[in-house]
């Protein structure tokens, strides 16, 4: 199961500091949610276009990330040109789309493109151990850090858990189907996974404990700021800037 | 269950931050090391059982457990549905960065709820465990699917439709998790039930 796909990579982007992407992610991300303009979006869309070019990311996996994010809009595209009122664009026989309607999807399927596009090359060019030491040093509280680290941490031992126990099945013959037979299966199936899960916590925290764990990890890197990245911080700051003020 | 970025406003978006801050905080508070450690395995394990698929005819639909979660983590479920939560919004884009409060808002509360009212059913065996475990599978289904609705709803009149295909495209949805939810209960019962009774 690979995470954070989008990672790897040597260019301007992951190489900065992580603290400096975070920091400079949360304005222009709470700036282009919260915008009802439809030029500013297209800014911010622009902007997040420009970010994953730097980042280098114009490939097949970008656009199958993308695609997710626009399926879960699909139901507002469903709803939304019928029920806003306004003028009408289009009659489809008693319903009438209202141009109100069409351009407020198009609104926010535009924000929320560009919040992704924000987010893969942004906090998305950093590993999740360097995010969560960014966010110790963004006052997020240490044992949190501390539990999201472990979380991370064991997703992948999980899911080979979860891919052996899922073999077992097929070798023995199951095949799942719509039948209450494949309900019970899944049903002790997740049963068995947490229950994995229970008893491996109990040994990994012994284990912790025995190589003295209090309660954080101690850290032995650190972050340095180097001109680049006050480069990128001053860059960001006038594209907030350029998104305001329109 | 997901809000996307961009359609809520902004005082919707700050309530999720601030009820959500405050169950997480709760969660920390008193947690011991050893609690740690086991919440975050459970959230992993609650990230990864989201894999699973149930067929149902020609799709199939994947599994929530919230209710389950808040059987099994109390009241550090916020925190251990809100880590899961923080991760999807970083690497996977859906869910996302200003509608985490939200997010975990609604799949957490109901989480809590079923804890508060379930837990102590199990622990006393006031009801069977099938049907205990159905209704928390069910409930906590449904209260989500109802949270998301209403928040949705908060953006203005024009989302109330969206906001009602939101919740009639949940309802299979909390039959399922309701069945697997009193499976596996009663499967935790018999293998391992001091998971459960705390």
């Amino acid at each position: 199961m690979l995470l954070d796909a989008f990672s790897t990579g040597n260019s301007p982007l992951h190489t900065l500091d992580p603290r400096v992407k975070l920091l400079a992610y949360l304005p222009v991300t709470i700036l282009t949610a919260l915008s009802d303009d439809l030029r500013q979006a297209s800014v911010a869309l622009a902007g997040g276009i420009v970010l994953a070019g730097i980042a280098g990311f114009y490939t097949r996996l970008l656009l199958k990330r993308l695609a997710v994010v626009n399926v879960f809009l699909i139901f507002l595209w469903l709803t939304l040109p019928f029920s806003v009122s306004g003028e009408p664009l289009w009659h489809i026989g008693t319903l009438a789309l209202s141009k109100n309607g069409v351009s407020l999807c198009l609104l926010i399927t535009i924000k929320a493109n560009a919040i992704a596009l924000f987010t893969v090359s942004l906090p998305g060019t950093s590993t999740i151990a360097s995010l969560s030491h960014a966010m110790l040093h963004l006052r997020v509280p240490k044992k949190l850090v501390t539990m999201f680290y472990f979380f991370y941490r064991y997703i992948g031992v999980i899911a080979n858990e979860y891919e052996n126990m899922l073999r077992m099945l097929h070798a023995r013959g199951f095949r799942p189907d719509t039948s209450m037979h494949t309900v019970r299966i899944y049903a002790y199936f997740t049963g068995m996974l947490f229950i994995k899960s229970y008893e491996r916590s109990e040994r990994v925290y012994n284990a912790l404990l025995m190589r003295g764990f209090n309660g954080q990890i101690p850290l032995l890197a650190h972050f340095t700021l180097r001109r680049q990245d006050l480069v990128f911080t001053w860059c960001m700051g006038g594209f907030v800037l350029i998104i305001t003020l329109l | 269950m997901h809000i996307s970025e961009g359609i809520l406003p902004l005082t919707t978006l700050g309530a999720g931050y601030a009820i959500s801050a405050l169950g997480v905080g709760v969660g920390l508070k008193n947690i011991r090391d050893d609690e740690m450690v086991r919440t975050a395995l459970l959230s992993s394990t609650f990230f990864v059982a989201s894999l699973i698929h149930i067929p149902i005819g020609p799709t199939s639909i994947h599994l929530v457990l919230n209710g389950f979660v808040g059987l099994l983590a109390g009241w550090s479920c916020f925190i251990a549905i809100g880590i899961a939560l923080l991760l999807q919004a970083l690497l996977f884009q859906f869910g996302g960065i200003t509608t985490l409060g939200i997010n975990t808002l609604v799949m957490s509360l109901p989480a809590l709820v079923c804890f508060l009212i379930f837990s102590p059913l199990l622990s006393g065996k006031k009801l069977p465990v099938a049907m205990t475990g159905f209704l928390c599978g069910f409930t906590s289904v449904f209260f989500s699917a109802l949270l998301l609705s209403l928040s949705l709803a908060t953006a203005g009149e024009s989302f109330f439709p969206a906001a009602r295909l939101v919740f009639a495209a949940n309802t299979p949805l909390m039959l399922i998790d309701g069945l697997i939810t009193t499976l596996a209960l009663q499967f935790i019962m018999k293998v391992k039930p001091e998971m459960l009774v705390s």
